[in-house]
C-alpha cells in the first residue's frame, strides 16, 4: 500500500501509523454503515409484515436474522453486540406502542427486549465463531496440503544441492516472494546456496543478517529486533547438530509475515534440516566407503608389490651368497655373470620403486602436480635418453613437428609415462624392432604416440592393459618381467593432467599407445613457429 | 699428482664403494659422514672435488654449499635421491657444479668427475690463453666475431640464441638452472621468461640440427635446466 520509498525511519513509521489509523476509521465507518443498512432493511421488511397483519414475534425474528447476517458479514464481537443493542432499540422505536419513541406501555416488553438482546448476541457470537473456525480449518487444510507436497518433494531430493534448490522453489511458491536457502558445512563454510527470484541477498547488509542468523540461531532481519532494516526475514534451519543453514524470505512485496506464515516456516524448517542431515550422512557414508575401498586397494597393492619385490631380491641374495661362500671355488666368469644378474635385478627394483613412488603420489587423492611450462621435445628426449642403453638393439626414433610445442605439465611425471611406455615397447618386442615416438598438436590437444612394429598384443589382453597388476601373458623378450604397475600409473598420471590414454594394435603388426593432453587455452601462445 | 676427492655421505656402504671405485681410477679419497666433518675436511685438506649427498644428518646440504662457497671455490658434485628436484635446483643455484640422482652408475659418476676436473684445469689456464674459438663435434663458435658454423655451413642465430649458446659453452658440462640462464640472458626472472627460454632453446636446437631422440649438443635436464654436452 505504501509504494513510495520513504527515506527516514521515523517518516516511514509515522506514515505507516497514519495509514493504519485511516484504515481503522474507514473500517469502523463501513461496519456502522452496514449495520444501519441492515437494520433499515429489517425495519422495512417488518413494516411490510405488520401491514399484512403478521404477528409481533415475526418482527422480532426478522431483527434477529438481520443481526446474525450482519455478524456473519463483519465477524466482530463488538459490532454484533452493538447490532443487538441497536436492533432492540429499532424494534422499540418502530414497533412498540407508543410508536417512534423509546418508551413502552406494556410492562411485558422489557423482558422481550432483554431476551431479544441475549438471543441476538448469543447467536451472533456463535455465528462468528463458526465462521472463523471454518476459515481456520480451510486454511489449515490448505497448509497441510502444501506442507505435504513440499515434504514429498523434499524426500525425493538426491543431494544437498538439489535440496537447497527444491526448498527455495517451494517456499518461493508458497510465499510468492524471493527466497534464499543457504546451507553451511560443519566448519561453518557456506556450502549450497540457492536463490529463487531476484538475488538481493548478496548485499553486505543481507549477508550480515544471514550470518548473524547462522551464528546466533535466532531469527533475524525484517520484523525482528536484529537487523530490522534488512529486506528479508531470516530464520535458521536447526538440526540435531546445531544450525545447518538459513532460510531468507524477501519481504519487498508483503510487509511482515503473518503468524500463520511464521508457523508454516517453523514447520518446514525442521523438515529441511532432517532431509539435509540425511543427505549429509549419506554423503559421509559414501566417502567412508571410498576410503575403505582405497585402503583395500592399497593393501592389495602392497601385497602384490611385496610379492614382485621378492623375486628379484631372491635372485640378488642367492647370487651374492653364492659368490660369498664359494668365492675361491667359483670361476671368474661365473662370478661376473652373477654380479651382472645382481646389477640387473637391482636396476629393475629401482625402476619399480620409481613407479611405486609416483603411484603413491597420485593415489593419495590430492595429486600435487608440479606444473611447469615444458617443451614436448625436451620431455621426449629425456625419456629416450633414460631408456637408451648401449646394449640395446632396438631402433628408437623421434618425430617432432617444426613448431615447438609447449605444454603446462608436470615434466617429471610425463617423462615417467614415456619411460614406462618405451620400457614396455623394449621389453615386449624382439631386438631390432623399430620404436617411434611422436608428438603433434591437433586443435586443442597435444597428442603423444609411442608405437612399435613388434608382435602386438593379444585381443584378450588388450582391454585389461590399464588395470593395475594386470601383467600380460605375452612373451617377454627383455630381461624384465612386468609388474602390472606401469600402464596403470601412466593412466593415473595422464588423467590427473586432464588427458586420455589408449592402446591399440596396428596393422600389419605392432602396438601403438597414444595419449592426449589438453593444450593451453590460448593457441597462439602454445606454439611459436620457427620463423619468428 | 693424484686428485683428492672428498666423499660426504652418511651411508657407510655408499662411501666404501665410492672409495674403492675412485681409488681404482687413480684418485685419492677421503670420507666425511656429516656436514660438520665435510666443512672441516674441506678447509683442512683442500680437496680437488667434493661429492656431496644432500641428505646429511646434521646440516642441510644446501646450507653446506652456501657455507663452503663463502670461503672456497671447490667444485661440488651433488648426489641426491630422486623426487627432490627443488632441492637439486636450490643446490645448483647455491653454487654446486653438477648433480647425480641416486641410484647412479659408477661410470656416470666417474665421467662427471672427469668433466668437472678438466673444466677446473681449463679455467685455471684460460685467463692466460683467451681461447677465442670453441669446437665441439661439428659445431664451431668464434667468440670474437660472434659467428657460428655447423661443419662448413654458417648458421645465423638471434642475439639471444647466441647469448644462450655462449653461456652454455662458457660452462660446458655444467648444469645451468633455468633461473641462472634467464637471469644471465634476460636480466630478471619473470614468469613468462620460462616460455621464452623454452622457445629459444627449441629454435637453437633446430638450427643446430639436433636429433630429437638423441641431442648431440644441448642436453635437457627435466625440471632443472640445460647443459652443453661434453666431448
Amino acid at each position: 500500500m505504501c509504494k513510495k520509498k520513504v527515506n527516514t525511519v521515523t517518516k516511514e513509521a509515522s506514515s505507516k501509523k497514519y495509514f493504519d489509523n485511516l484504515n481503522k476509521i474507514s473500517t469502523t465507518i463501513y461496519n456502522i454503515a452496514t449495520m444501519f443498512v441492515m437494520l433499515a432493511l429489517c425495519t422495512g421488511i417488518s413494516i411490510f409484515f405488520k401491514r399484512n397483519g403478521s404477528l409481533e414475534s415475526d418482527i422480532v425474528m426478522v431483527y434477529l436474522m438481520g443481526i446474525i447476517v450482519f455478524s456473519y458479514l463483519v465477524s466482530s464481537y463488538f459490532y454484533s453486540f452493538l447490532a443487538a443493542v441497536c436492533g432492540v432499540l429499532f424494534y422499540n422505536f418502530f414497533f412498540t406502542e407508543p410508536y417512534f419513541t423509546l418508551q413502552v406501555y406494556n410492562p411485558g416488553y422489557p423482558v422481550t427486549f432483554l431476551i431479544m438482546f441475549i438471543v441476538g448476541s448469543f447467536i451472533s457470537t456463535l455465528t462468528i465463531r463458526l465462521k472463523s473456525q471454518t476459515s481456520l480449518a480451510e486454511e489449515r487444510e490448505q497448509r497441510f496440503k502444501s506442507l505435504y507436497q513440499i515434504e514429498r518433494k523434499l524426500l525425493g531430493v538426491k543431494s544437498s544441492e538439489s535440496l537447497a534448490k527444491v526448498s527455495a522453489e517451494e517456499l518461493a511458491k508458497q510465499f510468492s516472494a524471493d527466497v534464499l536457502v543457504q546451507f553451511f558445512d560443519n566448519s561453518g563454510q557456506a556450502q549450497n546456496r540457492y536463490v529463487e527470484g531476484s538475488d538481493f541477498f548478496g548485499d553486505d547488509k543481507e549477508r550480515l543478517a544471514c550470518y548473524e542468523t547462522y551464528h546466533s540461531a535466532n531469527c533475524c532481519g525484517h520484523g525482528t529486533t536484529l537487523f530490522p532494516k534488512s529486506k528479508a526475514y531470516y530464520l535458521p534451519v536447526i538440526g540435531q547438530g546445531g544450525v545447518l543453514g538459513v532460510i531468507g524470505i524477501g519481504l519487498t512485496k508483503s510487509l511482515v509475515l503473518t503468524p500463520l506464515q511464521m508457523k508454516f516456516l517453523d514447520t518446514i524448517a525442521p523438515q529441511i534440516a532432517v532431509v539435509l542431515e540425511r543427505e549429509r550422512l549419506y554423503e559421509k557414508q559414501e566417502e567412508t566407503q571410498i576410503q575403505v575401498q582405497r585402503e583395500r586397494l592399497r593393501t592389495d597393492m602392497l601385497r602384490a608389490i611385496s610379492h614382485d619385490l621378492r623375486t628379484p631380491l631372491t635372485s640378488i641374495m642367492g647370487s651374492a651368497s653364492t659368490i660369498i661362500y664359494n668365492f675361491a671355488t667359483v670361476s671368474d666368469d661365473i662370478k661376473k655373470e652373477f654380479l651382472h644378474n645382481i646389477y640387473n635385478d637391482a636396476s629393475w627394483l629401482n625402476e619399480m620403486v620409481e613407479n611405486i613412488l609416483n603411484m603413491t603420489r597420485i593415489d593419495e587423492g590430492k595429486i600435487a602436480l608440479n606444473l611447469e611450462q615444458e617443451a614436448a621435445e625436451e620431455i621426449i628426449a629425456e625419456a629416450i635418453s633414460h631408456v637408451k642403453k648401449p646394449t640395446n638393439k632396438h631402433i628408437i626414433t623421434a618425430k617432432m613437428p617444426a613448431d615447438i610445442i609447449l605444454l603446462k605439465v608436470d615434466g617429471v611425471l610425463i617423462t615417467q609415462v614415456l619411460v614406462n611406455l618405451l620400457g614396455n615397447a623394449i621389453n615386449y618386442t624382439p631386438e631390432g624392432t623399430e620404436i617411434s615416438v611422436s608428438v603433434n598438436k591437433i586443435e586443442n590437444e597435444i597428442i603423444f604416440e609411442v608405437s612399435d612394429n613388434g608382435p602386438g598384443i593379444s585381443e584378450t589382453d588388450l582391454p585389461h592393459m590399464f588395470e593395475r597388476f594386470y601383467s600380460q601373458h605375452t612373451k617377454v623378450y627383455g630381461t624384465r618381467h612386468g609388474t602390472g604397475l606401469g600402464l596403470s600409473l601412466c593412466k593415473s598420471i595422464i588423467e590427473a593432467h586432464g588427458g586420455k590414454i589408449d592402446i591399440h594394435n596396428r596393422e600389419p603388426h605392432g602396438t601403438v599407445v597414444r595419449f592426449c593432453l589438453p593444450a593451453k587455452e590460448d593457441p597462439n601462445d602454445a606454439t611459436i613457429s620457427l620463423s619468428r | 699428482m693424484q686428485p683428492l676427492v672428498l666423499v660426504a655421505d652418511d651411508e657407510k656402504s655408499i662411501r666404501s664403494f665410492l672409495k674403492v671405485s675412485l681409488e681404482t681410477q687413480g684418485y685419492k679419497c677421503i670420507e666425511a659422514d656429516c656436514g660438520t666433518n665435510t666443512l672441516m675436511l674441506t678447509t683442512s685438506c683442500n680437496p680437488d672435488i667434493l661429492i656431496l649427498d644432500l641428505g646429511l644428518p646434521d646440516i642441510d646440504g644446501v646450507d653446506v654449499i652456501k657455507q663452503l662457497r663463502k670461503v672456497s671455490q671447490i667444485p661440488i658434485l651433488i648426489v641426491s635421491a630422486r623426487g627432490h628436484d627443488r632441492e637439486k635446483v636450490e643446490a645448483l643455484d647455491a653454487g654446486a657444479d653438477d648433480y647425480l640422482t641416486k641410484p647412479f652408475s659408477v661410470s656416470e659418476l666417474l665421467a662427471r668427475i672427469r668433466v668437472i676436473l678438466r673444466r677446473q684445469s681449463i679455467l685455471g689456464s684460460s685467463e692466460i690463453q683467451q681461447e677465442s674459438t670453441f669446437k665441439i663435434g661439428d659445431l664451431t663458435v668464434d667468440a670474437n666475431k660472434r659467428r657460428v658454423w655447423l661443419a662448413t655451413e654458417e648458421i645465423h642465430l638471434t642475439p639471444n640464441e647466441y647469448k644462450v649458446l655462449a653461456l652454455l659453452i662458457k660452462h660446458q658440462g655444467k648444469v645451468l638452472t633455468h633461473k641462472f640462464i634467464i637471469e644471465s640472458i634476460w636480466g630478471s626472472m619473470i614468469a613468462d621468461d620460462t616460455q621464452s627460454l623454452r622457445v629459444c632453446m627449441g629454435n637453437l636446437r633446430r638450427k643446430l640440427k639436433e636429433d630429437p631422440a638423441q641431442p648431440r649438443y644441448i642436453i635437457t635436464e627435466i625440471g632443472v635446466g640445460y647443459r652443453l654436452a661434453d666431448d
